[in-house]
C-alpha cells in the first residue's frame, strides 16, 4: 500500500445499527485520490439511481483528505458527500476545522452513513468501534451547544472532534449544513438536511491510529519552506482596512492583468481573513449588491464603511486556524456586549456571510451581522443560500408579489434589519412565513409563483456565492458548469492567474503580463482551457484535503504535486494528477446525468449573466455568453457539447 | 541582469516583459525597481515589497534570479 491514506472506509447503517469496514484497493486511490474523489467513487457505485435524497438509501459520507495528518500544511479540509436534496444531483460540501484528522486517526479515509434511525442518534466512533448513542436530549438544541455537550459527554476520552447539525438540519431545510469546531460549516448542497433526514444529530470521533507517509523528510522540507514564507508575509501596520476600497477600485479599473504572486495575498488573509473583501469588492463589482441587481450606487461608501474589516477585527480576541493551517484566516471575536448573542465569543463572520446579509440586502448594521452570523452558526443554515433567499423575499415584497399579510406582518424592505432577523429565525425554525423560504430560492418560487422567478438568484437550485460572474466570467462558468452549481470555490479568472498552474501542467494556458481583461468575456478556447484546468485541480485539491487559500497562494509556493508524491510514493507528473482531477470531475458530472440533471439547465439566469447588463456601477455594460462558455468548458473537460462525459473513456 | 517582478496590481508596469522580468544593471537595488515601475519611494511603507519573500530595504542590492514582489490583493472568501 502506498502511504498517506488509511486504505478503508467505515460503513454505517443507521437502520440496522450495524457497521463494517470496507477495504479500498490502491488503484482506486491512485485513480480518485481520497476526499471528494473517493467519495464520488463510492457513492456513484452504491447509491441506487433515482434514490430519494431524504430517504434511507441515500448515503452521507464524511471524507478526510489524502494528505491530512502527514506533516503537510494547509491540508486539514474534510468533505461531506451525498446526493443533494437541493439540486437533485451530486452534492458535496467542503469544510475546515478539526474533524478531518480524527477521521483518519480512527483508521479511515471516510465514514459512509446509510439508512435512517427511528430516533435521534449520534455516533461515537473510537478507532474502529462504533457506538450508537441516544441523541434525544440534543434534538432541538443549536449546533454550538450540541457540539459542546457532545464533547463534554465524552470528555474523558481525550482529543475528540465532533460534527453536528442544528435545528435547520433537523427540520430538513434544504439549505442547512453541518458544523464542526463550533461554527465551521460544510454548508452547501443541503448536506445538513440529509443528516437530519437520517435522525443523525452528530458524529463524535476519537482516534489513535498513526498516519504514515512515504517520504516524511521531503514533506517536512516542503512545509518548512512554505511556513517560512507565510511567516514573512506581513502587511505593514500602515495598511488599514479603510484603504481596501481604493485597492479594489484600482484593480477593478485595470484593463489588463498578468500573473500574480499568491504569497503576497497571504498577508491580507493573515490580517483580516476573508473579510478583506468586504469593502474591496464593492468598488470593483465583485460583491453582489441588492439581490444582484444593484451596485456601489446603491451601497455607497456611506453604507460600506460600516463593514470595514478593521471594525470587525476590533472584536477579534484571538486568531483561529483549522487543523494544519499556517495562515489562520479565522478569528474568535468578543461579543459580550451584544445582548442578542448567546455566550461571550463567536467565530469571526466570514466575507460570504457579511456580504450575503450586508450589501446583498442593503443592510449596513454591523452589529446585526454578528447576530446573524451567530444565528446561522447555531441554527445550522448556509449563509450564502439564506442571504440570497432573503434578498429574493425582499425583492418579491418590494414588487408586490407578497405582502404584509403573506409575511405575517414582516415589512420586508431593503435594509430592514429587524425584519431580516425575524425572517431568518423563522426560516431556521421552519415557522410562519419562514417555512416558505426555509428551502432556498428555487423552492420558494414554487410557492410564490412564476412571476417571482425573475428575482430568484440560483443556479440549478443552489444559490450562488458572493462573487459576481459579470466581474469574473470564468467564475461564472464554474457557477454554471460544475456538477454542484453556484459554487464560488471551484475557481475563477483571478485564481487562475495566481496559481501558476502553467508552470507545471503542459496544457494549462500561460498567463502573461498585459493579458486583455476584455478577452475573458469571450467564449474562447483559452477560456475553456483555463476553466477546465480550474475544475481539474480543484478535484485534486479536494481529494488531498487541501485548502483553497493554500492553492490561492500559488503552486510555486504550496507545492501540491510534490506533496502528493512525497506522501504516496507514486511519482506521478502534474499532468497525471490533472487527469485524476478530470476523472473525479467527470464522475461527479456522470452522477448528475444519471440522476436526470440536464447540465445546460444550469446556465446562469439573465440577471446573473448580465442580460441585460447593469446600467450603473463597475459592472455597467458587462454580460457574459454563458451558454457558449459552458460548451467550451465541456469541450476541454472532454465531455460532449451538452456536458455529458464518457466515464469509460 | 534579469529580475522577476510581481508589481502591485494597480501598476501598469510597461517596463516588464511578458513574463514579468526587468533588466537592471549589476548591483542594482530595490530602489531602482521602484523607479523603473514609477512607484514613488514615499509610498514604500504602503506598497510592501519583499525580495525572495523576505523583508528588504530600498538599498538592498539585487542579484540575478531574485524575485521582487509587491503587495497584491485577491477577491475571495
Amino acid at each position: 500500500m502506498a502511504k498517506g491514506y488509511m486504505g478503508k472506509l467505515l460503513i454505517v447503517n443507521l437502520s440496522e445499527r450495524s457497521f463494517r469496514e470496507e477495504s479500498i484497493s490502491d488503484d482506486v486511490y491512485q485513480s480518485y485520490l481520497s476526499g471528494t474523489g473517493l467519495g464520488v467513487y463510492y457513492l456513484y457505485n452504491n447509491i441506487p439511481q433515482g434514490t430519494n435524497p431524504m430517504g434511507p438509501d441515500n448515503l452521507l459520507g464524511f471524507m478526510s483528505g489524502l494528505m491530512t495528518g502527514t506533516g503537510s500544511v494547509m491540508t486539514g479540509r474534510w468533505s461531506v458527500v451525498t446526493k443533494s436534496p437541493l439540486t437533485g444531483g451530486w452534492g458535496d460540501a467542503n469544510c475546515g476545522g478539526n474533524l478531518s484528522i480524527q477521521i483518519k486517526k480512527c483508521g479511515y479515509d471516510g465514514i459512509i452513513i446509510g439508512g435512517k434511525s427511528l430516533k435521534p442518534v449520534y455516533l461515537y466512533i473510537q478507532d474502529s468501534t462504533v457506538t450508537f448513542c441516544d441523541a434525544s436530549h440534543l434534538w432541538g438544541m443549536d449546533a454550538i451547544d450540541s457540539e459542546r455537550l457532545l464533547l463534554e459527554e465524552n470528555k474523558n476520552k481525550g482529543n475528540t472532534a465532533a460534527a453536528v447539525i442544528g435545528p435547520a438540519g433537523e427540520k430538513l431545510s434544504l439549505i442547512s449544513g453541518i458544523s464542526n469546531d463550533f461554527g465551521r460549516y460544510a454548508a452547501r448542497s443541503g448536506v445538513g438536511a440529509v443528516m437530519g433526514s437520517k435522525h443523525l444529530k452528530g458524529i463524535v470521533l476519537k482516534g489513535t491510529k498513526k498516519i504514515e507517509s512515504n517520504d516524511p523528510k521531503s514533506i517536512r522540507a516542503i512545509s518548512k519552506e512554505y511556513i517560512e514564507k507565510i511567516k514573512n508575509a506581513k502587511l505593514p501596520g500602515m495598511v488599514k482596512g479603510s484603504m481596501l476600497p481604493i485597492m479594489g477600485h484600482l484593480t477593478g479599473t485595470q484593463k489588463t492583468y498578468g500573473p500574480m504572486d499568491g504569497m503576497m495575498t497571504a498577508s491580507a488573509m493573515k490580517k483580516w481573513g476573508t473579510i478583506a473583501n468586504n469593502t474591496m469588492g464593492i468598488p470593483n463589482g465583485d460583491n453582489p449588491v441588492k439581490n444582484w441587481g444593484g451596485s456601489i450606487r446603491d451601497y455607497s461608501w456611506r453604507y460600506y464603511r460600516s463593514i470595514n474589516p478593521d471594525k470587525i477585527i476590533n472584536r477579534e480576541i484571538k486568531k483561529y486556524s483549522c487543523y494544519s493551517c499556517v495562515i489562520g484566516c479565522g478569528g474568535i471575536c468578543d461579543v459580550k456586549n451584544i445582548d442578542a448573542i448567546k455566550g461571550d465569543e463567536t467565530h469571526k463572520p466570514e466575507y460570504e456571510t457579511v456580504n450575503a446579509f450586508g450589501p446583498l440586502l442593503l443592510n449596513n448594521n454591523l452589529e446585526s451581522l454578528f447576530v446573524i452570523n451567530d444565528m446561522l452558526n447555531r441554527g445550522g443554515m448556509d449563509s450564502i443560500s439564506a442571504g440570497n433567499t432573503i434578498a429574493f423575499a425582499i425583492e418579491c415584497y418590494e414588487n408586490g408579489l407578497i405582502d404584509k399579510a403573506y409575511t405575517g406582518g414582516l415589512e420586508l424592505h431593503w435594509g430592514n434589519v429587524e425584519s431580516i432577523i425575524v425572517l431568518l429565525r423563522q426560516m431556521i425554525a421552519r415557522e410562519g412565513v419562514g417555512a416558505i423560504f426555509a428551502d432556498g430560492v428555487k423552492k420558494a418560487t414554487e410557492a410564490i409563483g412564476v412571476e417571482s422567478q425573475a428575482y430568484a438568484m440560483h443556479v440549478g437550485g443552489q444559490e450562488p456565492g458572493m462573487h459576481d460572474a459579470r466581474m469574473d466570467p470564468i467564475l461564472g462558468i464554474h457557477y454554471a458548469a460544475d456538477p454542484t452549481p453556484g459554487r464560488h470555490t471551484i475557481g475563477g479568472g483571478m485564481y487562475y492567474n495566481i496559481m501558476h498552474l502553467w508552470d507545471y501542467v503542459s496544457w494549462a494556458p500561460k498567463v502573461t503580463k498585459g493579458s486583455n481583461k476584455a478577452d475573458d468575456y469571450l467564449a474562447s478556447d483559452e477560456i475553456g482551457l483555463k476553466s477546465a484546468a480550474n475544475a481539474c485541480i480543484k478535484q485534486v485539491l479536494d481529494g488531498s484535503g487541501g485548502c483553497f487559500f493554500a492553492m490561492a497562494s500559488g503552486f510555486n509556493h504550496w507545492r501540491l504535486f510534490d506533496y502528493l508524491n512525497a506522501t504516496t510514493g507514486w511519482h506521478m507528473t502534474p499532468d497525471q494528477y490533472m487527469k485524476t482531477g478530470r476523472r473525479i470531475q467527470s464522475l461527479r458530472q456522470a452522477f448528475n446525468i444519471r440522476e436526470g440533471v440536464n447540465p445546460m439547465d444550469n446556465a446562469l439566469n439573465n440577471r446573473l449573466a448580465g442580460n441585460p447588463p447593469l446600467k450603473e456601477g463597475p459592472l455597467a455594460g458587462k454580460s457574459i455568453p454563458i451558454g457558449e462558455m459552458m460548451k467550451k468548458h465541456f469541450k476541454y473537460m472532454g465531455w460532449d457539447e451538452n456536458g455529458i462525459p464518457d466515464i469509460n473513456s | 541582469m534579469k529580475i522577476k517582478v510581481y508589481p502591485p496590481t494597480f501598476i501598469k508596469a510597461d517596463v516588464l516583459d511578458m513574463d514579468n522580468y526587468i533588466e537592471i544593471d549589476e548591483g542594482g537595488t530595490v530602489r531602482q525597481i521602484y523607479d523603473r515601475l514609477g512607484i514613488p519611494v514615499v509610498l514604500s511603507p504602503l506598497v510592501y515589497c519583499v525580495v525572495n519573500y523576505k523583508k528588504t530595504k530600498l538599498d538592498t542590492p539585487l542579484k540575478k534570479g531574485d524575485i521582487v514582489s509587491f503587495i497584491s490583493f485577491l477577491s475571495g472568501g
